[in-house]
């Protein structure tokens, strides 16, 4: 359900059912919870050589939501276990941080959480349709990126004030 | 547009266009986003901490966010990117909401939200809720500490990102 535009009531306006109607849908869009997620599945790890700063989807794009905003605001959250891995946020294909280590990465070669949470507001989400995804890379120049799948890796897309 | 108290109706109330007007202005407001953000551009010198220093701002300018409520819970988010000098030396970041008891500065520096004993570089991640504020205005910073005897680095590169926002 979409944000209704609420009426303007002047002194001689009568409320017509379908006028108040518009409240019924505002107090049921606000109430309803808006959650995309992906919670990963599957049992075999996820490797990536994409050298640093080629940035590819994880698992066969499973990491991207596309959701319909209305104005609200949206939180996304990410976590996995990872191995020499840098990770990032696309929003409608704009990368949220840097070009080649991205927003959160770590280049050891034992396993560390890998927790990513941004909040994103209407002006970088205006009302309409938005594709959110989280990429990867190899973190450093050599060597092989893992996600570890047994930790279960998620992405949470939450649309905050009915989206 | 402001939150404004809805009249409390009564048996035989009046339904004026002004009390229909004041009901959508309150679900309006509900559903616009009241929140404040610092995305940082990325550029710029890392952010450092000797040890010994507790309940230091990261950034008195920028991670410091004001939002004005109407006495609902308010969530705070920061993310980035943060390391020591040697795995001995801990730093520690606190989102507080800026107010003479929850300021780390206090010598609390066991009061904390995130810590980090990393000479690799290594997420900081926190998501952090408020509640009982008062309707109005509220400050909330992203402060830290560092214990041992290295320092503390906060990076830029990975545009770190504080949020705080109405409602959770």
């Amino acid at each position: 359900m979409s944000w209704p535009t609420l009426p303007s009531f002047s002194a001689t306006n009568i409320p017509s059912a379908a006028q108040l109607n518009l409240f019924n849908d505002a107090f049921n869009h606000l109430h309803t919870p808006v959650l995309s997620k992906y919670e990963e599945p599957g049992a075999v790890d996820f490797t990536t050589t994409s050298p640093a700063g080629t940035w590819v989807a994880i698992s066969g794009g499973n990491y991207s939501k596309t959701i319909t905003m209305s104005g609200g605001h949206c939180l996304v959250l990410f976590s996995c276990v990872a191995i020499r891995a840098s990770f990032d946020l696309f929003v409608d294909s704009v990368q949220r941080g840097d070009a080649t280590v991205g927003s959160v990465h770590f280049g050891g070669a034992s396993r560390v959480i890998v927790n990513y949470a941004c909040l994103l507001d209407n002006t970088v989400l205006p009302a309409g349709s938005h594709t959110l995804e989280m990429k990867w890379c190899r973190r450093g120049g050599v060597g092989t990126a893992t996600i570890s799948v047994i930790n279960t890796p998620r992405f949470y897309v939450m649309q905050l004030k009915g989206g | 547009m402001a939150w404004a108290d809805i009249d409390l109706y009564a048996v035989n109330y009046l339904m004026t266009a002004a009390a229909m007007n004041a009901l959508a202005d309150d679900l309006t407001y509900l559903h616009a986003p009241n929140f404040a953000v610092y995305h940082h551009p990325g550029t710029g010198g890392v952010y450092t901490l000797a040890a010994g220093n507790y309940g230091q701002d990261v950034d008195a300018t920028n991670f410091n966010l004001t939002i004005t409520t109407t006495g609902g819970p308010v969530m705070t988010l920061f993310s980035g990117m943060g390391l020591t000098s040697d795995a001995t030396t801990s730093a520690r970041f606190t989102i507080v909401h800026l107010d003479p008891i929850s300021y780390m500065g206090r010598n609390e520096f066991n009061v904390f939200d995130a810590e980090i004993e990393s000479a690799t570089a290594v997420p900081v991640c926190i998501l952090k809720p408020f509640d009982n504020l008062p309707a109005g205005s509220h400050t909330f910073r992203l402060t830290w500490g560092v214990g041992g005897t290295g320092s503390g680095t906060l990076n830029v590169v990975e545009k770190p990102f504080l949020a705080a926002w109405e409602g959770t």
